[in-house]
Parts: structure tokens; sequence; C-alpha cells
């Protein structure tokens, strides 16, 4: 027999995955991308504090667990920074801005 | 007490290589976020060509196995049982991937010589398959160690809750892959 927290965690899972799918189908224009990312951090923190036993993990652990959330946060935002303000992602107008 | 802190720093030092393991693949998400926001419809056109089923069946078998690995840890006795189900859906899902390579490469999707693009941007699009087959090996090297892993706890050697941490991250990963290589862009709009 497997334990009832860890199926119904297993339901929740198959049902978010349900609902990603479905929701793929519906007319969200630009919203498609947040929307279908919310259904997976809502999965992997099912996956994480339940399967993985963050719940019940050393403090350090769970430390460690946020500290690589923050980690790729700074990495997506510095790097988002850096994307968003060079014109290097608009090679065609480059020789304009040289121009100027 | 000394064997409890032993357990406790092999599931810190676990849970800190996950979090260098985060960083790894966020890189790989942020590039699918640029070429996302500089090409949504070859992006989108990509996402159409992929294959729903075999995507959504291996989430299923993978978040399964997370499932099965979960009950490995949580009771010891059933642990050899546990690890064997983990071991066999993560075979399952690699074999299901294998057939989906199979049909991608028929059907003209590597990004190779014989890529067969369908929009006039097929420059773009061919980045779409760049980012499909290089995340999609990346996962799967994952999941060849992860086999390893689960073969070398059921000789009753290292750790087993390391070992589960592991393949659940490994889960996490294809659970945040998944939207991004079959869902988004695959609806009317």
């Amino acid at each position: 027999m497997i334990p009832r927290s860890l199926l119904i965690g297993w339901v929740g899972l198959l049902v978010l995955l349900g609902a990603q799918i479905g929701l793929a189908f519906l007319p969200l224009g630009r919203a498609h991308l947040p929307v279908a990312l919310g259904v997976s951090v809502a999965m992997a923190t099912i996956i994480a504090w339940l399967f993985m036993e963050l719940a019940k993990a050393p403090r350090l652990a769970r430390i460690f667990a946020y500290g690589g959330l923050f980690w790729v946060l700074a990495l997506f935002a510095l790097g988002g920074a850096d994307y968003a303000t060079r014109a290097w992602n608009r090679a065609a107008e480059i020789p304009v801005l040289i121009r100027r | 007490m000394a064997e409890r802190y032993e357990a406790d720093t092999d599931v810190i030092g676990m849970w800190l290589f996950l979090a260098s393991e985060v960083l790894f693949f966020g890189a790989l998400f942020f590039v699918y976020l640029v070429y996302q926001h500089l090409y949504p419809q070859a992006m989108a056109a990509g996402a159409r060509r992929t294959d729903l089923a075999f995507g959504t069946i291996n989430a299923t078998l993978l978040l399964t196995s997370s499932l099965a690995m979960s009950v490995g840890i949580g009771w010891p006795d059933r642990l050899r049982q546990a690890f064997l189900a983990a071991g066999g859906l993560g075979a399952a899902f690699l074999a299901v991937k294998t057939l989906e390579y199979g049909q991608d490469f028929r059907e003209g999707l590597f990004p190779g010589v014989h890529f067969a693009a369908l929009t006039p941007e097929a420059g773009a699009e061919r980045l779409f398959f760049i980012f499909y087959f290089t995340a999609t090996a990346i996962h799967a090297a994952h999941m060849l160690i992860g086999l390893g892993l689960i073969a070398y706890a059921l000789k009753g050697k290292g750790s087993p809750m390391v070992v589960a941490l592991y393949w659940s991250f490994v889960d996490i990963v294809w659970i945040c892959l998944y939207p991004l290589l079959y869902l988004v862009g695959r609806g009317a709009g």
C-alpha cells in the first residue's frame, strides 16, 4: 500500500498536468507562457515539498533549496537586464545605431 | 548521534548540488525565454511539431517514478521494490524518448542539413529544435546517471535518500521543460 498523503500528492500532480494541457488550448495569447510555467512551479513545489521531503529536511538543506531559487532569479534578472539594454539582439539595427 | 549528522550531511550536500543544477538548467531556460521573446511565431511553430502524446506519457512516467522513490525512502522495508519500480519507469521514459527521437529524425526535425522548416522563419524554427534537442539530451543524460545511481543503491551502497533527491529533481526538470517543448504555442492563440 502507498501512503495516503503521497497518493494524494501524485493525483494532484496528474490533475495539474491535465490542467496544463487544457490551458494550452485556450485562447490566452501572450499569457500562455506564464500560465504554463505557473502550473509547472506548482507541480515542482509538490514534488520538492512532499516527495523530496523538503518539509522534513534539515534547515540547512532548505536554505540551499531557497538559495537555488534565489540564485536562479538573480541569473534571470541580471541576464534579462543585459539582454534588454543592449543592441546585440537587434543586429539588423546596429549599422543605424553606429551611424548615429 | 554521529550517524544522524552523517545522514544530514548527505542530504544537505545533495541539496547544495541541486542548487547548482538549478543554475545549470536556469541558463538553458533563460535562452528559451530570449528565443521566445525574439521569435514567438517560429517558437510556436516548433512547439506544434513536437509529439504531445510522447511528451505527456513521459511526464506521467516520471511523476509516477518520483512517487515510487518517495515510498522507498519513507518506508525502508519497501525500498528495494520501490527503487526497482522507479528504475523501470525511468527506463520506460528513455525507451519512449528513443521512439520519439526516431520519429523526430524521420520528420526532419533534427536541426542538421536535412532540417525541414515549415515557416518562412526557418532560422528561428531551427533554434527551437536546437533548444529541444539540447535540453532533452541533457535531461536524458541526467536520467542515465539516475539509473546508474539506482543500480548502485540497489547493491546496498550509498545513501538512498540522496539518490531519491537527485531522481525527483530530474523529474522537476522535465516538468519545467515539458510546457516549453510541447505546450506553449500549440493552441490557437
